[in-house]
């Protein structure tokens, strides 16, 4: 384990399930930080936001659904998870439609995240 | 907490790894320490002894060795994206008896925590995606 002071890290999720190996990369990344009791926010963004769509049967697709591990983020000490607001508006998803539940935040309140982090890993 | 972290997704064929490995060398060349190279996902068959690039072509995986040995740079491979891609040292060959291993030397194999540590222990921390 580290000495450094705690940073603030926010990683973003864009792309969409079953599309690329880099949601899960996003996933591991935010499980490991947590593991160094590291300030995080996680940001499901644009098509990202698909992953938190419930009931998806991903038996069927050789790329790992990250969805079913969503719910034990809170165990982790993941506890700021956001979700692109006009994501869920292009989407005509409402908050209550998702598996989670996330804060919605404009683009405009994410780029103030963006700018206030110390690190952004952008999935 | 100072000096720089870079974070390499893409493999040799991308045009993102030569871009990373140009952007490491002018840090050196600036006089910046570089606390850790990271290969995560596909970012690990620059790690592979095995690559054999038409002559016409750049040799990165060669290069990212030279420049690592050169400047004694800490770099680690994601253990968990290099076995799933067959970038296999000496200790996992042994481990799945595999018949050879590859990992190019100057490379070794770690876990992800080496890629929160180095966000920890440096200034900033760049990621190349391809």
């Amino acid at each position: 384990m580290s000495t450094g002071r705690r940073k603030n890290i926010l990683v973003m999720i864009r792309q969409a399930p079953y599309s690329s190996t880099l949601p899960a990369a996003a996933l591991d990344v935010i499980l490991t930080a947590a593991a160094f009791d590291q300030e995080l926010t996680l940001v499901f963004y644009g098509q990202g936001l698909l992953h938190l769509l419930p009931e998806q049967q991903a038996d069927k697709s050789a790329v790992k659904n990250i969805s079913r591990a969503l719910p034990s983020l809170d165990l982790y000490g993941v506890r700021r998870i956001l979700v692109e607001a006009e994501a869920l508006q292009s989407n005509k998803l409402q908050p209550g439609d998702l598996l989670l539940a996330v804060e919605p935040f404009t683009r405009q309140q994410i780029a103030g995240l963006i700018a206030e982090a110390d690190q952004v890993f952008n999935y | 907490m100072q000096g720089f972290a870079l974070v390499i997704h893409a493999a040799p064929t991308s045009q993102a790894s030569s871009t990373a490995l140009n952007y490491a060398r002018e840090l050196l060349a600036q006089g910046h320490r570089i606390n850790r190279l990271f290969f995560y996902q596909d970012g690990v068959f620059n790690a592979c002894a095995y690559l054999v690039p038409a002559q016409d072509e750049a040799d990165l995986a060669a290069q990212w060795q030279a420049l690592i040995q050169e400047h004694e740079l800490d770099a680690v491979v994601c253990v968990a994206s290099a076995l799933k891609r067959g970038i296999i040292d000496q200790a996992e060959a042994e481990r799945y008896e595999l018949p050879a291993s590859n990992l190019r030397e100057g490379f070794v194999i770690s876990g992800l925590g080496q890629l929160i540590d180095a966000v920890i222990q440096s200034e900033r921390t760049l990621s190349f995606l391809p």
